[in-house]
Formats: C-alpha cells, sequence, structure tokens
C-alpha cells in the first residue's frame, strides 16, 4: 500500500509540490522562530547562571521589572539605608545608562551600556565569571581609565591604550574582558561610579549590586531590604528568571502561534489537494472496492498519501528552518541565536504529522463511503 | 454444496425513492443461476441489465426483495461483510476495463490477492501465471496506458480470476472492443470458465448469446425470458 501511496502523491507532481511547499513554510517559520525563542530562553539562562546568589535592588515601580531597571532611581539615602541592612556581605551602588553607537538602528538590544562602579567593587559587578583577557582591572582613583566587554570591543575595534569617547569624554581603555555571555557586560563600558555620576550629571543611583553573607538566605535579605527600607524593590536572580522566563514563554507562543497559523494554512492545502485527488480517483477507488478493498483500506491509503505530502513538508521545512535560524543569527550579529533542540525537531514534526492525518481525514472518510457502483459510473 | 449460486426473490431497485423523478430500475426480479453456468443477461439499453449485474454482484443494496448468494440471504450483510464476499467469491471485468492506470499490469492483477492478504511473493506468482494464460505473458511490466483496449482486457479477466472467483460477472466485455478483438477476448473467458465458476454477461451482441447456456431477457425493469 505504501508505494502505491508513493505513486499517487506524486501522479500531480506539481500540486504535490505546491502542497508539500505550503507545509514547509508553516513548519519552516515554527522551527525558525521556535528557535531563537529558544536561543533566547539559554542565552538568559547562562547570564543568570553567573550571576546566581546575588540581589539587585531598584527603586520600587508599578511599571514591571524591565521598565523599573531603565528607570530606577535611588537617593545617596536610600543606598546608605539598604547597605546597613544586616547579612549583606559586600553591596556596590550601580550607575547606569544605554548609549548609542554610530549607525546604531535603535531597534534590538542596546549596542552599548555605559556603567559607572565603585572600582573597588568592580568583581561584584562583573561577578566572578568575568576574566581579563587583556589589560588589568580599574584602580581607586583610575578617573581616565575604563574597562570594556568582548562585544563593544570588536565593534570599536579596541585595544588597551586606546580612547574611546562616552558621552563625548575621552577615556584610555584599562583592561578588557572576555566573553561573557551576558549583554550588560558584553556590551559595556565600565567606569569609576563617581566619574559615571559626573557624566551623566545626577547623584541618584540606578541599582544596588548586594552579595549576602549567606548564598543559601537570598530570598530572606532580599525580604529584609524590602521590609526594612520603603520604596525599594530587591530582586533575587531566581525571581529575574521568573520573570524573564515569563516574558520568553509569552514571545515564544506569540510567534510560534502565528507560526502555527501558516501551518495550519498549509494543513488545509494538504485537505483541499486529497479532496481534488479523491474527486479525480473516484473511479479508481470504486474498483479498488468492487475488487474488495474495504473501506478501511481506502481509509488508510488516503491517510498514508496526505501523511507522506505532510511528512515531506515537514522535514523541508525542518530544514529551511533550520537555515533560517542561522541565517537570523549572522543578519543579527549575534544577538539572536537559534538553537533547534530535539524537541522542537520532534514537535514540529509531530505537528506536520498531525496536519497530514487532519488534513486527510475528511478526504479519506468520503473516499471510503463512495459506493462502488456511483464511483463506477462516473467518467 | 448448494447448486444454486444466485438466486433473487422479488428484488427490486429504485432511484431517487418517493421523490417526483422516482425510477424503477428494476422491479420484482426472480432469477436462479446454477453454478457454473453461463449466462447471458440481454435486453435493449435501460432495461435494467447493468443494475442487476451490480445487485447479484454486491455492488450495490437492494430497494426491496433478497438476494441469495450460496445460500445466503445477504440482504442484511455490512459493507465490509459485501466487500469480503465479492474479494472471495466475485471477479469482475467492466466495458471500461477499469484498471488502476499506476500499477502494471502483473500489479493490477496482484492487487485482489494482496487484498485478500496473499504473501507479495506468492501473488506475483499466481499473476503471472494468469496473465500467461490470457496471452499476456509477454507484457507483464506494461502498465494500462500503454496497452490496447483487448489487452486491457485481457488484464482485466486476469484479475478477476486472481483470487478463484466462485462468478465472474462481465458488464459488455466486448463493448468497446473491434469486433475481432471482442471475439478473442470471449475467446479467453470462455476458456477460462471451463475451469469450473459461473460466468454471467451483459451483452448486446445476439451471436455471445448464442454461446449461453442460460439467457435472462429483459425489458423496462423487468425479466420478460429465462428467469427461472
Amino acid at each position: 500500500m505504501l508505494e502505491m501511496a508513493l505513486r499517487n502523491v506524486f501522479r500531480q507532481k506539481t500540486r504535490t509540490a505546491l502542497t508539500v511547499v505550503g507545509i514547509m513554510i508553516g513548519i519552516a517559520a515554527i522551527v525558525a522562530l521556535g528557535s531563537i525563542s529558544e536561543g533566547l530562553r539559554v542565552q538568559i539562562a547562562k547570564s543568570l547562571e553567573q550571576s546566581s546568589g546575588l540581589i539587585t535592588v531598584i527603586e520600587k515601580s508599578d511599571s514591571g521589572l524591565f521598565m523599573s531597571l531603565s528607570s530606577s532611581e535611588l537617593s545617596q539615602e536610600t543606598v546608605d539605608e539598604v547597605m546597613a541592612v544586616s547579612g549583606i556581605k559586600d553591596a556596590t551602588p550601580v550607575v547606569y545608562k544605554v548609549g548609542y553607537l554610530e549607525g546604531d538602528s535603535g531597534f534590538g538590544e542596546p549596542s552599548l551600556f555605559e556603567i559607572g562602579v565603585d572600582p573597588e567593587k568592580i568583581d561584584l559587578y562583573t561577578t566572578e565569571g568575568a576574566r581579563l583577557a587583556e589589560g588589568e582591572t580599574l584602580d581607586d582613583g583610575d578617573t581616565e581609565y575604563v574597562m570594556a566587554g568582548s562585544k563593544i570591543t570588536e565593534k570599536l575595534d579596541l585595544k588597551v591604550g586606546d580612547t574611546v569617547a562616552v558621552e563625548e569624554k575621552e577615556f584610555i581603555v584599562k583592561g578588557i574582558y572576555e566573553e561573557f555571555g551576558n549583554s550588560g557586560l558584553d556590551s559595556g563600558i565600565i567606569m569609576p561610579l563617581d566619574i559615571a555620576k559626573e557624566l551623566f550629571e545626577t547623584d541618584k543611583y540606578s541599582s544596588i549590586i548586594i552579595y549576602p553573607d549567606d548564598i543559601n538566605n537570598v530570598e530572606d535579605l532580599a525580604k529584609d531590604i524590602e521590609d526594612t527600607v520603603d520604596g525599594v524593590s530587591a530582586i533575587t536572580t531566581a525571581q529575574f528568571a521568573k520573570q524573564i522566563g515569563q516574558i520568553v514563554d509569552q514571545i515564544g507562543f506569540f510567534t510560534i502561534g502565528i507560526a502555527g497559523i501558516s501551518a495550519v494554512v498549509g494543513g488545509l492545502g494538504v485537505m483541499n489537494t486529497m479532496i481534488m485527488s479523491v474527486m479525480e480517483r473516484r473511479r479508481e477507488i470504486g474498483v479498488l472496492k468492487a475488487i474488495g478493498a474495504t473501506n478501511s483500506y481506502v481509509i488508510r491509503m488516503i491517510l498514508i498519501e496526505s501523511t507522506i505530502i505532510s511528512l515531506i513538508g515537514g522535514l523541508l521545512g525542518l530544514g529551511v528552518g533550520y537555515l533560517g535560524s542561522k541565517a537570523i543569527g549572522a543578519f543579527s550579529g549575534g544577538q539572536a541565536q537559534g538553537i533547534v533542540t530535539s524537541n522542537l525537531a520532534l514537535n514540529s514534526m509531530l505537528f506536520a504529522l498531525f496536519l497530514g492525518v487532519v488534513g486527510g481525514l475528511y478526504p479519506a472518510r468520503k473516499a471510503s463511503q463512495l459506493s462502488p457502483v456511483e464511483a463506477l459510473r462516473y467518467e | 454444496m448448494n447448486d444454486i449460486i444466485i438466486e433473487t426473490k422479488d428484488l427490486c431497485k429504485y432511484y431517487n425513492q418517493g421523490k417526483s423523478n422516482e425510477v424503477k430500475a428494476i422491479e420484482k426480479i426472480n432469477i436462479k443461476i446454477n453454478r457454473g453456468d453461463f449466462a447471458a443477461l440481454i435486453g435493449p439499453s435501460g432495461s435494467g441489465k447493468s443494475t442487476l449485474l451490480h445487485m447479484i454482484g454486491l455492488l450495490n443494496r437492494t430497494t426491496c426483495g433478497k438476494i441469495f448468494f450460496d445460500g445466503k440471504d445477504i440482504s442484511e450483510f455490512t459493507d465490509d461483510e459485501l466487500t469480503k464476499i465479492r474479494r472471495e467469491k466475485v471477479g469482475f471485468v467492466f466495458q471500461q476495463f477499469n484498471l488502476i492506470p499506476l500499477l502494471t499490469a502483473i500489479e493490477n492483477v496482484e492487487l485482489p490477492m494482496l487484498l485478500d492478504g496473499m504473501e507479495k511473493e506468492q501473488a506475483r506468482g499466481r499473476a503471472e501465471k494468469l496473465l500467461n494464460r490470457v496471452g499476456l505473458g509477454d507484457r507483464l511490466y506494461n502498465r494500462p496506458p500503454d496497452m490496447s483496449g483487448g489487452e486491457q482486457q485481457r488484464v482485466a479477466i486476469a484479475r478477476a480470476l486472481a483470487n478463484n472467483p466462485e462468478v465472474v460477472m462481465a458488464d459488455e466485455p466486448t463493448g468497446n472492443l473491434d469486433t475481432k478483438t471482442g471475439k478473442e477476448v470471449l475467446e479467453v473467458l470462455k476458456n477460462a470458465q471451463k475451469k469450473d465458476f459461473t460466468l454471467i454477461i451483459i451483452t448486446h451482441d445476439p451471436k455471445i448469446a448464442i454461446f449461453a447456456k442460460k439467457r435472462i431477457e429483459l425489458k423496462d425493469g423487468r425479466v420478460i425470458n429465462g428467469g427461472e
């Protein structure tokens, strides 16, 4: 039966090819977009892992975690209050600002973060995972120097000792970090806290990075800070992960949902093709039934045909989607890294299979219900 | 074993029943066909020959009356049960040949055997023998569109014989062939029939009808001669 189904599928080559393309586009979109959101998740998880155990304190706001992060302003008084809470091993206030490079589209992830940190506490900001590729870290009193992340170094073609302009002030690059996997550092230029405040013309801080006495007490400490100091949110990595995870999930649902719709349209194409194929082969189906094919045989035959079409579409879609995700990665300059997991591949193939079966059911049922005599009479 | 292979009692078939355009295709048909008979269904166009053949060939449901096939009343049989009887006991030869164009001659002949669950190799061997028997030993791997009408009809005969049927039903098997080819095809059928199956044939051709042991004549949906 499989051989016969294959021959039937390729009987109308153009029609079959177009139907396959319909499924392929849908599945490719699912794979490409799914891989991007998977990549996003992995990238975020990786950078969060490196900063696990830390607490970030920001100004309390109702506008959501990420809006608050960019607009947070903490006064010196608040910072002092927070740092006085017991259970803190080490802490540093940070100021930062999103900067722009010439030629930036302003779309997607910012390509430059300007960060001000106390030079003595710089390890707290960069966490222990960051390694120097070149040069040295900032020392107290290094007012003319900055540290640069790997991506920004690459973009501006920097070396240790080069000058770089931040907010129209020129600095000398003292050290360059290895790639870290966190865009806050990789795209960052780190300068002494006081210089940054001067440069950004502010006496407020963006956030405080806190390292607890006991890493197992992170959540308790965060709660203590929020209870003790008015108007601040103390966010732990776990909370970050949860919130970011939700956003990534939403993005994933949305994009895969849209791609899914296009795949469903492909599935309708399969149904249409199979209905036409059954109509054209009424007589043959009548003959098959006359010489002894049961209704279930006819149903299986049509379902195998529709499944062959959708699986070929699915496989091609998987390939095209994989290439598409690589292409998106390349076009975005490595900002969006697609990861095609085996789960994603398997699910997209199962979806293609599902479309084939569902698309084939109605025509298969129609075909099986044909009366052999009526079908034989059909010219 | 029952001597009568097919019997009908007050068999009728109406189309569009109860509507203004109701057609009584056949009515009150009572016929008996014995095992091993060569029976011809004759009559003018529209007399109900094909409808009757489809009914006794279990391709269509009755409106009223009964059909006994091999002694069994098949009126209450399910579609799948009827299909099983057709597969095992009935072979069809149609005027339009009705081969599957995608399949080669030998694959067309194998098909009823494969549908009946026979192993592929065994089916192939038997299909080859059958095609040899109808004189197509050198055309096994040709597809129907590449064959002449007479050749296609011989493939159809081989296919009808595939599962060793008890009855072969042929609906004007020579109707689409020229006289000479028609005669050859008929020879093939008649020769095969010697091997003990019942042959029921619809024909317009008096010369064919003469060969038949039993002639059932229909007019306006009723048997006017030779039913019992």
